[in-house]
């Protein structure tokens, strides 16, 4: 069984995207983005995690970061996502929706089977 | 409370804690992530924010150690020296990394050194000169071939013969005469020649009377200041009737700050002595 390390792999995985995918709604700085996924129930581990992954999505220019100053408040640092970054959402909504439905499939298949052979147990 | 929730004790170790996390990322990427959690923080905790507060906001955000194991994935991996130096540079107090930083200092400051002063231009000669001697002068006859001249007086042998010239230090840092480079003196007309350099300063072009001018070795050249050099000899050997023998440049031996080294001065004309000498002078 993958475990908590497994999962942690997994969510590492699939934070990149849902980031990509809350920046295609709009922009949003840093705090922003860390709440909305942390609203996402067991998504986000720690707040931290994700000002790394922001910096690795930028460096592979998916996203855009600028400097923004509005009204009464302080400066803060917004993140967009770019055309390259849109392509590559819509590329793994599209995987995703495959994968997910694999590996549904094959979990609920296995269930199954387990499920056959302790109702044989108990005969 | 006084100042931001940033100054709070519980917040300052756990930035401190970032920083020696950080320190094995590389450099850009280490401040970047430090100033986005910075920001993460002043969002996050209000000017109010208790202790409690804070600490369950640092909790949420993940262990420096956590976050920096973060940031490597992906990462361009570190040099093997790099790696080594941030390592070390981790382990340092402030102590430590004082020294580092006067280390790299001095190492940068001595790099400075030896470039300036080896690359620090020779000294000129200008247009100031003459033979030493008035009876030298009143026979003096200046030639000019292919754009080279020359100024020759008839050898004296066994007397003193020799000839001044204005030198200039056009360099920034002070230039110490030495004498001649490896004992490189061949002419004319003798083995050995006395160098000697005027301690008078004066402003180019007007030296006023060299005889008046005190002359001693070694000889200082403050930086881009004109001094009076004399070349004095005992003329002898052997010079046939029609031939002629001089020099037209001086390799000098220079202190130029700590380091000595030899200097090819280009006097800018021929300065020769023209033959017979004395009668018994050539071998028959």
């Amino acid at each position: 069984m993958p475990g908590e390390g497994g999962m942690t792999e997994l969510r590492r995985g699939v934070l990149g995207p849902c980031v990509l995918a809350l920046l295609d709604l709009r922009p949003r700085f840093g705090l922003e983005i860390v709440r909305d996924l942390a609203a996402a129930d067991g998504l986000l581990t720690s707040d931290g995690t994700v000002y790394p992954l922001l910096n690795r999505l930028r460096d592979a220019g998916l996203v855009t970061s600028e400097w923004q100053d509005h009204k009464g408040e302080r400066a803060r640092r917004y993140y967009s996502i770019t055309e390259v970054g849109r392509q590559s959402l819509t590329s793994f909504r599209a995987e995703w929706a495959q994968f997910s439905d694999t590996v549904s499939g094959v979990l609920s298949h296995r269930t199954a089977r387990v499920g056959a052979v302790l109702d044989g147990r108990r005969r | 409370m006084s100042g931001t929730a940033l100054d709070r004790q519980v917040v300052r170790d756990y930035l401190r804690e970032l920083d020696a996390a950080f320190a094995t990322l590389p450099g850009q990427q280490g401040r970047e992530l430090k100033e986005q959690i910075r920001a993460h923080l002043e969002d996050t905790l209000g000017p109010d924010a208790d202790d409690q507060e804070a600490a369950a906001v640092l909790a949420r955000l993940g262990s420096p150690s956590d976050l920096a194991a973060e940031a490597k994935l992906g990462a361009a991996p570190a040099s093997a020296g790099t790696r080594w130096l941030r390592a070390l540079l981790a382990r340092l107090d402030w102590r430590g990394r004082a020294l580092a930083v006067a280390t790299v200092l001095a190492i940068v400051t001595l790099t400075w050194y030896f470039v300036s002063v080896s690359t620090a231009e020779v000294p000129t000669i200008g247009l100031s000169e003459g033979w030493w001697y008035s009876h030298d002068a009143r026979r003096a006859v200046m030639t000019s071939a292919d754009g080279a001249q020359q100024y020759t007086v008839p050898m004296r042998t066994g007397q003193r013969q020799g000839f001044f010239v204005d030198i200039n230090n056009p360099s920034d840092w002070t230039q110490t005469v030495l004498g001649f480079a490896g004992g490189d003196w061949q002419a004319p007309g003798a083995r050995y020649a006395q160098l000697e350099l005027g301690v008078r300063a004066y402003a180019h072009g007007w030296p006023g009377n060299p005889y008046t001018t005190r002359f001693s070795l070694p000889g200082v050249i403050p930086p881009h200041q004109w001094r009076l050099l004399r070349v004095m000899w005992i003329s002898g050997g052997c010079l046939p009737q029609g031939a002629a023998e001089g020099i037209d440049q001086l390799r000098l031996q220079v202190r130029v700050g700590w380091t000595s080294r030899a200097e090819v001065v280009p006097l800018g004309q021929g300065w020769y002595l023209s033959g017979p000498s004395s009668p018994g002078s050539c071998p028959q």
